[in-house]
């Protein structure tokens, strides 16, 4: 039998020990690389989700705001009226005004006529003609 | 093309005001495409065979049977759907009301989804003195919903043809004979709409269903014995029990498989009062897991930031020798990150994702979440979430009118809105503090988004998971402690407040499972 036999089986084992541990070591390695693959995984896939999410959304909020655009118009539109019948209202408030003054003009000058009347020689001789009859009508009340 | 409704009513002795509204309910509808299929189940009231007679005589779209021997509810029904010849069938009893848009309502639904086959809407009560009351908010399509009470119920519009193909009523289902037939009709479609609208008023009478699901305990016996034949059919070992004293169901499926299942736990080895009692929070939920948990395949993974106290550590591995994996976490605090390296680190396909400040209530938490997963559609499971003096910290996501933990403060005690809080449901998401999920699930959506470190995260998964066509269910079954925020402030960035807004805006104001505030 070869004196060396033992030597070598212990030198294989002892060879085989670090190349498994070697092997193991490795093996921590690549599943560590796993698992940070499968966190880089996680992260795109919610990045992708994340995105098309977002992206399903843009739809739906721009014909929210087109909605509120379009009501928007609408208001818009409403209150152009409004302001539109108010301005005729105030045209028509100020014709009345002006026609107003007008009449105002108008009596006062009417009334200017009467006290010009009043005080005409005419309007006197009149009433001191007319004096016995309102006498008369007095005592009969 | 308009449809044509077949309404069916079986008419057994209505009290006559109740008929008479009956009556005018379906002449004031706006849709006038309808024929009345009108079966008299053997009436003793001459005044309501007399009226059904003058009805017959008055409008030809009255389709009229007289029976020669009162035979029950469902014998009248299928006489009466034997006289229906429209693309439609509408459920009406004799004492109830359609509101006057329902028709037009259903069929503006069918124009808009020709291919539908079950429209159902939601519905109120009248009381005798004709209040309305009991509003039925009812969520979308909710098939787990729908094992525990009838809650599409009324109104129900079925396309004829699938009535017939699945038997019309059945003998034997006396007082559910309508939860055995939606039953049958939803495991033969997935074309189901909910109109969010009430279009039926349910009339309580003395002897109704609607005053109390007591006043009629055979037709919570005919409802068991509808689910357990559903399931049945449907390959799915399951428990049907009640959940006294509600007349409600709890569908106890059984578990298939027993597969690992990783419990993940973030932490820094935050200390905090919790019962009076100093408790490092870490700690307390590990030794909860190992005191209350009876599924035995189990891993927890504490995923421990670099602050986290050695002798913290220490005391994990001491309390939990057999199922504890810690794994450092060297980077600045990010929730999501965290919650991620994880579930990188486990090989299970399901995992909990569970905050430190948690403590098990239920010792078959697990075996409850698990057994929703095995529909393999549902991504995500939570459970209930109470507060340290016992009130609700979570009962599910809502998000009418905002995204909040659905019944948040108040008391476990109490039934929800027709029983909400005491059956399993679907959902628009659960809270992140305890959820399980399904790893396929969870890798298909990319996790939880890194983008949201502290707040919103759980929503974003959530939303992402019902994107893909997955089901979120919340269940009542498991119950645990969640000492809200006690490991860290309940806050949220601007950045990850618009972000969210960006991705999910359109729908998160907008909740479908939940309307209810």
């Amino acid at each position: 039998m070869d004196s060396n036999t033992p030597t070598s089986a212990e030198e294989m084992s002892s060879s085989l020990a670090s190349e498994l541990e070697q092997v193991c070591h490795e093996l921590q390695l690549a599943e560590g690389k796993v698992m940070q693959l499968e966190l880089a995984l996680l992260q795109s896939r919610d990045f992708a989700i994340g995105a098309a999410a977002e992206a399903s959304e843009i739809p739906i909020i721009r014909a929210k705001f087109q909605n509120q655009f379009a009501e928007s118009e609408r208001k818009l539109a409403d209150a152009n009226e409004h302001v539109k019948s108010h301005v005729a209202h105030i045209a028509r408030l100020e014709q009345l005004v002006a026609d107003l003054l007008k009449l105002e003009k108008v009596n006062k000058d009417l009334r200017t006529q009467m006290n010009h009347l009043k005080i005409s020689v005419t309007w006197r001789v009149g009433r001191l003609i007319m004096l016995p009859i309102r006498i008369v009508k007095r005592i009969v009340k | 093309m308009q449809p044509l409704f077949s309404i069916i009513t079986p008419v057994y002795n209505p009290p006559h005001d109740a008929f008479e509204k009956c009556i005018e309910s379906v002449y004031a509808q706006e849709f006038t495409n309808w024929q009345w299929c009108l079966v008299d189940d053997k009436s003793s009231d001459p005044y309501v065979v007399a009226r059904i007679k003058e009805l017959q005589v008055l409008d030809s779209r009255v389709v009229v049977y007289f029976r020669s021997e009162n035979g029950g509810i469902i014998k009248a029904s299928n006489d009466a759907l034997s006289l229906a010849t429209g693309e439609f069938v509408v459920l009406l009893d004799n004492d109830d009301e359609l509101h006057p848009d329902a028709l037009s309502d259903v069929a503006d639904q069918i124009k808009q989804n020709p291919l539908v086959d079950y429209i159902y809407t939601d519905e109120d009560k009248i009381s005798v003195s004709g209040e309305h009351y009991d509003e039925f908010k009812k969520p979308k399509w909710s098939p787990e919903r729908l094992l525990a009470h009838n809650y599409c119920s009324h109104l129900s519009v079925i396309r004829r043809q699938l009535v017939n193909a699945v038997g019309r009523f059945r003998r034997g289902f006396e007082g559910s004979q309508d939860y055995d037939l939606i039953l049958r009709v939803v495991e033969k479609t997935s074309r189901i709409i909910h109109i969010p609208k009430v279009l039926y008023h349910w009339r309580s009478v003395p002897g109704s269903v609607s005053i109390a699901a007591g006043e009629k305990p055979y037709a919570f016996v005919s409802a068991v014995k509808a689910i357990s034949e559903y399931l049945s059919r449907k390959n799915v070992d399951a428990v049907v029990e009640e959940v006294a004293p509600y007349s409600l169901i709890r569908v106890k499926r059984t578990l298939k498989e027993t597969p690992k299942i990783s419990i993940i736990i973030p932490t820094c080895g935050t200390k905090k009062t919790i019962f009076g009692i100093e408790t490092c929070l870490v700690l307390n939920a590990v030794e909860s897991i190992e005191r209350k948990t009876t599924y035995a395949n189990y891993e927890i993974i504490v995923v421990a930031d670099a602050k986290t106290p050695t002798e913290i550590i220490a005391d994990l591995k001491r309390a939990s020798p057999s199922h504890l994996k810690v794994i450092d976490y060297k980077k600045k605090f990010n929730f999501s990150d965290k919650c991620n390296l994880g579930v990188v680190n486990s090989d299970a396909p399901f995992f909990v994702l569970l905050n430190d400040d948690t403590e098990i209530i239920s010792n078959d938490w697990l075996e409850t979440m698990l057994s929703y997963l095995q529909e393999p559609d549902v991504a995500m499971v939570g459970p209930m979430l109470l507060l340290e003096d016992g009130r609700i910290q979570s009962a599910g996501h809502s998000h009418t009118p905002h995204p909040h933990n659905f019944y948040n403060g108040r008391s476990s005690a109490e039934l929800g809105e027709l029983g909400i809080l005491k059956v399993a449901r679907e959902c628009t998401g659960v809270t992140g503090a305890c959820a399980m999920i399904r790893r396929n699930a969870y890798f298909e959506v990319g996790g939880l988004s890194n983008n949201f470190p502290l707040s919103f995260n759980d929503v974003d998964l959530s939303f992402k998971f019902l994107d893909r066509g997955y089901r979120i269910i919340w269940t009542p079954f498991a119950r645990l402690f969640h000492f809200e925020t006690a490991s860290r402030p309940n806050i949220s960035t601007p950045e990850e407040i618009e972000l969210i807004t960006n991705r999910w805006g359109n729908k998160i104001y907008n909740d479908d499972y939940c309307r209810i505030q």
